[in-house]
């Protein structure tokens, strides 16, 4: 490959002057001339029948214009992958998030004061709290299509993982609850919904897909998809929670009905109950090995909270299939998951999409079977973790160059591990408090990049060349989202390599459906990699164009990502995935016995972004899911109570402040270039997010001596398991 | 509904505005002056995206009523660069990588303008501390710290 | 969040007089009142903004007693040389509530009329037998703090009555003050459990004065009495610790919240109780 100009350099994102200066437009910076303001009535219960609907009080209401409710919404559904929640619930409510009706008035204040006077009679039902419940024999039923309230069944069985776990050396078992988390984007739900000059039903909001958002408004309101458009402005922040829809629907129907701009704004609260969360999971491994710990044979069961709707429990649940088992080989294993329907808010994607939980159960299995068999962390994990011409457990092959060891043992030696005969000596750090106990640990992992599973893929861009002698100006067309990871100037970085372009003479032109086709979604750490590989052969079309003296020449259209399969009976046939990142990290922790207070003194991540398009940006990503997974490890508990959601605030649900991220964080990033990639990214949106809970978890246990398999390690969690508790 | 009257500075112009009696600084900011920069993450003092300076000193715009900002100085991101020239912290923050989202942007500046006017050379536990209450949730802070960091040394070679 | 009308006096009797009217409450630095009233939980027809109120936010020593003025934030707490002098764990503690922006705009006074069973300023004010004074068209009273705290949000204060200062004797030289607590992080952190201790020793290591509070473990901040009665003229020793540390655990009467579980609020108190006595107890420890 020629040397690169633009892609590897740290340069200035197209955003950031609009957002340190206060330019930049979030939805709720939006206000137009004669613009009506929307209050969406929550259900606020978790399970109830809905007996009757009164609005006649908020309608007298002076500035109140409409309340729109079920009968206004022509198909009244709305889904990413299964559409079985209703957009305004006309009969049944299933969690406190649910939709019932909402207040259109002149004003913001008008609309509150009216929601408030819409009178709702409900018959409040027996609550489903949890997944456990929901699968007893003889629980309510919750949807009449998913009998027993399964949500999603998967099963995998390869070889006769009985007979060699009965055969087993070794064997051990754990049971690990991971618990829900919320996403906490600073920016709360928010949006206008309009008709444009064109005609079409518009809303303009934060999301993770124009496309997705587009399909399900389109659907509700049963219009062709060319008479809806859908456009984001700068958006606050998603982390896979923008991923299912939250406004979107509710304000088309609005601005259909009444012809006129409406808007919402979302307050913390609403947003908290309103939007899904990190799947709670409980994980049952059993292991088998050998006594000198090589992996033989798995069986693993998974029980997921899909909460009310599926949202995307069933893709959450479904990656289980190949990240139950970690980033390590076995020749025989069994993975039953189910993922039950439950009157708590709906589990969707967050970061990592299952692979958190899957490696804290998998990595907390290992360092099990290490201490079984009295080998060190990092020599049972090189023993049997995956390798290039390895194959998942379906059977598909691990394409592409497997970073994994060299990622270990560069993790290891960053942090002060020495290779020692056959095996490595760990740090063994000491607290110089008397109250304190220090302790060392490490975590490996895997995550796929790209939806995979047989899912089509692909992403839409175009590029318009603009000049006469020379290209004046390159304008690329996508409709990606930019959520805040930098999306918008990566893809600007790849279209300005591949023109051979100063970066200044690239115009992006995003986020829109009526400028561009459908570039998928942010998740799965794929825009990059997938929406980069469209601008750059749109890009590389436009320029063999205006070789061809094209004024001004245009290439582009939907680049096709190579195919993938769903799980097939035959091993052999899988080709599940065709990208991966890899990661490994080590964790030292200082715990308090008495308060139980963890703190982390240092962290050594090594990963492999393939190639860094942006390595500042590329650090970006990896700090900030790391960080999340600091939450998600340690402060941040969510609680629900029969399906109440109690920590609706942000001081009640404790996302990290600059004082709890105090850890030094040294990052090792090996470059190896991928296959897939554009320019050889590898996906880094999720990777860092997966491993800081086991590596963690594993200190506390080299620090304390107890294996902590419940997630957050609250003070209270860690100080209740030392003997000398007095609680 | 009760109405309050309130003359106040902002970004440099003295302005007689009437409004709600029940409005923050906030909404007063947003919807009767038009400056979106500061932001609503939570409406109770929590997250810091509505930091402004009052007098100098950041506060959270939602936990102040309109009434009370009368005769203050209000300072907010819109007008922190001066003649199309941005402020040192504003360039550390954009060559920093200190934004992502940039829905806690706004807050994170000012409150690092009030920081490092009071304390031109400050400590990381400094930052820390004078940046408690700015929540953010995409960064994990470190490009942040290092944009102060930056900013301050570029200040103090000035 | 039903509206209210909004009343700025600009003199301490023109602000008694405007609370004297039912449906009235006061208003200071916002940090509390507005988040109450947007969830419904602060109901007023209108409200009276102290914070033009002149004369409210002074830190004096004057006839040995400091006077704290209400309206004195969190801020200005930290920043006082009187306090960091003669009552430095509230000066310290001043620095620990919230972020930069609810020091600069909460107050004194207000933390006291909240009267939440973890604001922070509670224990400290305790041990330093602070009273409150209150004004009202209808005169002046004071009284204990202890007094004045009733319940979770609930006070002795009459609702026309304005909190216009906190008062106490500054500490004795040689007193040794300190306030702990335990949190879920580590900013923006509402305590678990907090505890507040004053203590004089005399030449040979006894116990002549010890006062003791907790916060967050019972309906209001508390005083615990046997605790301290235990340790006074006693030999500030382990065994003596570990037997104050069970007397306050039996005063705490914690609940179980989304923060912490009651036990562990009990067993938080026996943490903090024993920490705070025993970084008392040695040479120099927590001493003016």
């Amino acid at each position: 490959m020629p040397e690169l100009q633009v892609v590897g350099q740290t340069v200035e994102r197209l955003d950031s002057r609009a957002k340190v200066t206060g330019g930049a437009a979030y939805a709720a910076d939006i206000a137009v001339d004669g613009m009506l303001h929307m209050k969406i009535v929550f259900a606020g219960r978790p399970h109830a029948l809905i007996r009757s609907l009164d609005a006649t009080a908020a309608l007298a209401l002076p500035g109140v214009v409409d309340v729109i409710t079920a009968a206004d919404v022509p198909v009244n559904v709305r889904g990413l992958i299964r559409r079985d929640q209703q957009v305004f619930c006309d009969r049944l409510v299933r969690c406190e998030g649910d939709q019932v009706c909402a207040v259109i008035a002149e004003t913001a204040e008008a609309a509150e004061a009216a929601a408030r006077l819409v009178r709702i009679a409900y018959e409040d039902l027996p609550v489903l709290s949890s997944a456990e419940e929901a699968l007893r024999p003889g629980a309510i039923q919750l949807h009449a299509e998913w009998p027993g309230n399964v949500c999603h069944r998967i099963h995998l069985r390869q070889g006769d993982p009985d007979a060699a776990l009965a055969a087993a050396e070794v064997v051990v078992c754990g049971e690990f609850h991971t618990p829900m988390q919320e996403h906490a984007y600073l920016e709360p739900e928010a949006g206008l919904g309009y008709i444009d000059e064109a005609g079409r039903v518009t809303v303009r909001t934060s999301g993770q897909a124009t496309h997705d958002d587009l399909r399900q408004i389109a659907a509700a309101l049963n219009l062709p998809e060319d008479a809806v458009r859908v456009v984001y402005g700068a958006i606050g922040g998603a982390f896979g929670g923008r991923e299912d829809t939250s406004v979107q629907v509710a304000l088309a129907v609005a601005a259909h009905k009444l012809r006129r701009p409406v808007k919402t704004v979302w307050s913390r609260e609403e947003s908290i109950r309103g939007h899904g969360k990190r799947h709670a999971i409980t994980i049952r491994h059993t292991w088998g090995a050998r006594r000198d710990g090589t992996l033989q044979a798995a069986k693993i069961e998974i029980i997921s909270d899909a909460g009310a709707y599926n949202y995307t429990s069933s893709e959450v649940l479904a990656n289980f299939l190949y990240s139950a088992v970690g980033a390590y080989r076995f020749e025989h294993a069994q993975i039953d998951g189910v993922a039950a329907y439950t009157n708590n808010v709906p589990g969707c994607a967050f970061r990592g999409f299952g692979s958190p939980q899957s490696t804290f159960a998998a990595e907390m299995m290992i360092a099990r079977l290490g201490e079984a068999v009295g080998l060190d962390p990092i020599t049972i994990r090189l023993r049997n973790c995956v390798r290039t011409g390895d194959k998942l457990i379906t059977g598909s092959p691990l394409v592409g160059p497997v970073s994994l060891v060299e990622l270990i043992e560069a993790c290891a030696a960053r942090a002060g591990a020495v290779r020692e005969g056959d095996g490595w000596r760990l740090p063994t750090p000491e607290s110089t408090t008397p109250t304190k106990r220090r302790g060392f640990g490490i975590a490996v992992g895997m995550k796929n990049s790209g939806f995979g599973w047989g899912i089509p893929e692909g992403s839409y861009a175009r590029v318009v060349l603009h000049g006469a002698r020379r290209i004046e100006r390159a304008e690329v067309y996508t409709a990606a989202a930019d959520v805040g990871q930098g999306a918008h100037s990566v893809l600007a970085q790849i279209a300005a390599e591949t023109l051979g372009l100063p970066l200044d003479r690239v115009q992006m032109i995003v986020s829109d459906t009526a400028t561009a086709g459908d570039a998928g979604p942010c998740s799965a750490s794929r825009m990059t990699m997938y929406g980069g590989n469209a601008v750059r052969a749109a890009a590389a079309e436009a320029l063999a164009k205006w070789q061809n003296e094209d004024r001004p020449a245009s290439g582009g259209g939907r680049w096709v990502a190579p195919a993938t399969t769903a799980l097939l009976p035959d091993p052999d046939a899988n080709r599940n995935f065709v990208s991966y990142a890899y990661g490994a990290q080590a964790a030292e922790i200082e715990v308090d016995i008495d308060t139980g207070a963890i703190e982390v003194i240092r962290i050594v991540a090594a990963h492999d972004p393939g190639r860094a398009i942006n390595p500042q940006q590329v650090l970006g990503q990896l700090q900030g899911g790391l960080v999340q997974a600091l939450g998600w490890t340690l402060t941040e508990n969510f609680i629900t109570h029969d399906g109440r959601i109690e920590t609706d605030r942000l001081s009640t649900y404790l996302v990290p402040t600059i004082r709890d991220v105090t850890t030094p964080v040294e990052y090792v990033l090996l470059e190896r270039p991928d296959d897939v990639g554009v320019f050889g990214v590898r996906g880094v949106g999720e990777i860092s997010m997966i491993l800081p809970a086991p590596a963690i978890a594993a200190a506390l246990h080299d620090a304390v001596g107890v294996w902590h398999d419940r997630l957050p390690l609250t003070p209270e969690r860690v100080a209740a398991r030392w003997p000398e508790y007095t609680g | 509904m009760s109405q309050v009257t309130v003359t106040l500075t902002v970004n440099g112009q003295t302005q007689t505005i009437t409004t709600d009696a029940h409005k923050t600084l906030l909404y007063l900011l947003r919807d009767d002056l038009g400056l979106y920069g500061t932001k609503d993450g939570c409406s109770e003092g929590e997250c810091g995206a509505c930091t402004v300076l009052m007098d100098g000193r950041p506060v959270n715009a939602c936990l102040v009523l309109a009434g009370q900002a009368q005769g203050r100085t209000i300072i907010t991101i819109e007008g922190l660069a001066g003649d199309g020239e941005l402020h040192p912290l504003q360039r550390a923050f954009i060559r920093s990588g200190a934004v992502q989202c940039g829905f806690c942007t706004p807050g994170l500046v000012l409150s690092a303008v009030a920081l490092l006017e009071r304390q031109p050379d400050p400590t990381e536990a400094q930052i820390r501390q004078a940046l408690t209450g700015n929540l953010c949730r995409c960064t994990g802070y470190t490009q942040i710290i290092a944009a102060i960091q930056a900013a301050a040394r570029e200040v103090d070679h000035a | 969040m039903t509206p209210f009308d909004f009343l700025s006096p600009q003199t301490l009797a023109e602000a008694c007089h405007a609370l004297a009217a039912a449906g009235r409450r006061p208003i200071a630095g916002g940090t509390d009142v507005i988040p109450q009233w947007r969830a419904g939980r602060f109901q007023a027809e209108t409200l009276v903004d102290l914070s033009r109120v002149p004369g409210l936010s002074d830190v004096t020593l004057r006839d040995g007693e400091i006077a704290i003025g209400a309206l004195s934030t969190y801020t200005e707490l930290h920043a006082s040389p009187v306090l960091r002098a003669h009552a430095p764990l509230l000066a310290e503690v001043s620095a620990m509530i919230g972020g930069a922006q609810t020091q600069n705009r909460g107050t004194i006074g207000g933390n006291i009329a909240n009267a939440s069973p973890a604001g922070d300023t509670l224990p400290p004010l305790l041990v330093l037998d602070a009273q409150v004074d209150l004004i009202s068209a209808a005169g002046e009273r004071s009284l204990a703090l202890s007094a004045f705290l009733r319940g979770p949000g609930q006070t002795a204060s009459e609702a026309h009555e304005i909190i216009r200062r906190v008062r106490f004797a500054p500490l004795p030289r040689g007193a040794r003050s300190l306030f702990l607590r335990l949190g879920n992080r580590q900013g923006m952190v509402i305590s678990v459990v907090s505890a507040a201790f004053v203590l004089q020793l005399d030449d040979h290591g006894r116990v002549e004065e010890a006062r003791v509070a907790l916060g967050a473990v019972a309906p209001t901040a508390i005083r615990c009495a046997e605790a301290e009665a235990l340790l006074r003229g006693r030999p500030l020793d382990d065994d003596l610790i570990a037997r104050a540390a069970d007397a306050a655990v039996a005063a705490a009467r914690p609940i179980d919240d989304v923060r912490a579980s009651a036990a562990y609020r009990r067993h938080g108190v026996r943490v903090l109780v024993r920490r705070g006595l025993t970084q008392l107890s040695a040479p120099g420890g927590g001493e003016q």
